[in-house]
């Protein structure tokens, strides 16, 4: 078996506010092997963004800390490493492609510029030829007349053409692991798809692993070779693509399903919304902190923790209490609407 | 972006128009300018000469009219107080308030720079409070008393501490009597404490305002960005933080030179120094008109310009701007 690329072990961020501490991600593993996507996919608040952020250690301080866990890249724990090595790290080995690209470019930049720095702050290129490669890598991520965009500033792109340049930038240097943070929802549906496929087609040029963040499961289905559902900052179920979207084992993932829209959908087929909100991050439910929106919860749910337990022999795991019984699957007026396809 | 210089300077010219007449017209009210002419040995009949030689006689539009005429062609009148010609005194006058004010407003905004930056990375940590206390300081002392304390403790107490028969730095005046009219240390002792009175101002201020424009972008989403291209912190805090937060600041400064140029009125003042400050509030006292029209005009130019020059500055810093 090939060693993982990233392991993250018990990862736990908080963040000091006002009201209290926020547990953000609260004891979170998972590894990511070389060229794999895997995706990590939840609803707002779930912890999707700081557990990516927490891989680049660069969770905004000093209200945001990581206060224990093991990040190990390639042999190397990025919690522990010196200042130097870590930024030597960011931009080359791992980078990351941020949700919103109207707001992640710098506005007095032109965009080459803010490629080109990423060849000169690695690999002390000089100006031109630092240049010379962001033009290449333009025209590679299909910006037309890539010489003179490359000299235009941000606001004359784009949204989509910003995310391509924002790619362009992560890709630079040949990385082992792009982090993509909602890459696509901040676009037109129409520009989603394209964006995605220009990502898989700079993992497939780049032999890179892919940690694609998103809340969309849509965007994630016949993308992502594992998936991980995210949960008020803990792992609520993690599994092959498979697994997870035919076989979920947490009510969380169901309720998840059912409220994707689809092209075949019909009028009395209503799309079925999880009810309440997330749980406050500060106070969180007792037990499984998804009890008190899940339907078939009993009184153990509100008791105890469930952990996380293997449901399959492949590896999937869920952190559900009836998660083991054979029986644990979505109900029928769930999958009324998913058995047609 | 010429054709927005070019109209900008057009609209200066009804501007710079609308603000002589007031002058013109308020200075009329308050004053009885012909009695600061007047002589008590004079006879009325020589009293109505010397109004006469003064155009005095005119009615007050007549006289307006014609001053605006001579102006424009270059002839700014002479001055009753001084009994010279309005321009080369201006000239000199504003040569040397700009003598003062060019070092300090360098040193100013360099440091108001530097404290914005270093509060805005580290917010309310004990250094942020520390320049936060003195910012507050700054703005809120009284410029003149401030003034009288330099002069108190760095021209007379430092003197006598130190046993020195004369002061290190001086407490009024551009030069020493008997030395030559310039000689860089003699000035800058006597520059130093009026420098430092206008510097503590500035810097209070624009210290405070670059530590806000500083603090909306050090958590932007393109400063994460450098931060995760792996570019060190110095670059992320002094070009991608620092050059936005530029922008305003440096609006902010352009205005403030504008305003400036009126003279420093009570800082020249404190320190007799001979700059616009001192020469406008003489002529205002007198009811000057030529020389309080002039030096009025050569004011609300000044400001017109740098105001101009704060939106070319915004239009270059900011790629975003466009002027057409």
């Amino acid at each position: 078996m090939t060693k993982p690329l990233l392991s993250v072990r018990d990862l736990r961020t908080h963040f000091d506010t006002d009201e209290g501490v926020v547990k953000a991600v609260d004891g979170v593993s998972f590894e990511i092997m070389p060229t794999e996507v895997f995706a990590i996919v939840g609803e707002s608040g779930s912890g999707k963004t700081v557990t990516a952020l927490s891989v680049l250690n660069l969770v905004p301080k000093p209200a945001g800390k990581i206060v224990s866990g093991e990040i190990i890249f390639q042999d190397t724990n990025i919690l522990q490493l010196p200042k130097d090595e870590l930024q030597n790290l960011r931009g080359d080995r791992i980078v990351m492609i941020f949700q919103d690209p109207l707001t992640a470019l710098n506005p007095v930049f032109s965009v080459g510029h803010q490629i080109a720095e990423v060849y000169r702050a690695h690999r002390g290129l000089g100006k031109k030829e630092a240049h010379r490669n962001a033009v290449e890598l333009l025209e590679l991520v299909g910006i037309p007349r890539p010489d003179q965009r490359a000299r235009e500033y941000p606001h004359q792109f784009s949204g989509g053409m910003r995310q391509r340049a924002m790619i362009a930038m992560a890709v630079a240097l040949n990385p082992d692991l792009i982090i993509a943070d909602e890459p696509t929802t901040a676009l037109d549906v129409t520009i989603q798809a394209q964006i995605m496929e220009v990502l898989l087609r700079m993992r497939e040029e780049f032999d890179a692993a892919i940690m694609l963040i998103t809340h969309d499961l849509g965007v994630v289905a016949g993308v992502a070779d594992r998936v991980m559902v995210m949960y008020a900052g803990k792992v609520a179920e993690m599994g092959t693509c498979e697994e997870v979207y035919f076989h979920p084992r947490h009510p969380y993932t169901w309720g998840l399903m059912t409220s994707i829209t689809r092209a075949d959908q019909r009028k009395k087929d209503r799309l079925i919304p999880i009810r309440g909100t997330p749980p406050s991050l500060v106070n969180l439910p007792s037990g499984c902190p998804f009890h008190p929106r899940c339907d078939f919860a009993e009184k153990i749910c509100s008791e105890d923790y469930p952990d996380l337990r293997p449901v399959s022999s492949h590896g999937q795991i869920a952190s559900c209490h009836f998660a083991q019984r054979p029986d644990w699957t979505p109900p029928a007026e769930l999958v009324a609407g998913r058995a047609r396809r | 972006m010429l054709y927005f210089i070019t109209r900008r300077l057009l609209f200066a010219i009804p501007l710079l128009f609308i603000i002589s007449v007031m002058i013109f017209t308020f200075l009329n009210l308050s004053t009885d300018i012909a009695q600061s002419l007047r002589n008590p040995r004079m006879t009325a009949e020589q009293f109505a000469k010397v109004k006469e030689a003064y155009g005095l006689d005119k009615t007050g539009p007549a006289r307006y009219f014609s001053w605006l005429g001579n102006f424009v062609r270059g002839d700014w009148g002479t001055s009753f107080i001084y009994q010279a010609p309005v321009a080369p005194l201006i000239k000199e006058r504003l040569k040397n308030t700009l003598m003062l004010m060019a070092l300090p407003l360098v040193l100013s905004v360099l440091l108001a720079i530097g404290i914005g930056v270093f509060s805005a990375v580290r917010p309310y940590s004990k250094l942020d409070y520390t320049f936060t206390g003195f910012s507050f300081l700054g703005i809120s002392v009284p410029i003149f008393w401030f003034g009288l304390l330099l002069q108190l403790f760095l021209g007379f107490y430092l003197k006598e501490w130190l046993r020195l028969s004369e002061p290190v730095f001086f407490t009024s005046g551009m030069h020493s009597p008997g030395r030559p009219e310039f000689e860089l240390m003699d000035f800058l002792r006597h520059a130093a404490l009026p420098s430092m009175a206008l510097m503590v101002q500035l810097v209070a201020g624009w210290g405070r305002f670059e530590r806000s424009s500083m603090l909306e972008v050090v958590n932007a989403d393109y400063v994460r960005t450098a931060r995760a291209k792996g570019l060190k912190e110095r670059k992320v805090v002094f070009k991608h933080s620092l050059r936005n937060a530029l922008i305003p600041l440096v609006t902010v400064v352009a205005i403030d030179i504008g305003l400036l140029f009126g003279g420093l009125i009570v800082t020249e003042q404190v320190f007799a120094w001979p700059g616009m400050g001192t020469l406008i509030l003489s002529a205002l006292v007198a009811g000057d008109y030529p020389l309080v029209l002039s030096a009025g005009m050569v004011i609300a130019f000044a400001v017109a310009f740098f105001n101009l020059t704060a939106d070319v500055m915004y239009g270059i810093l900011d790629p975003r701007i466009r002027y057409d």
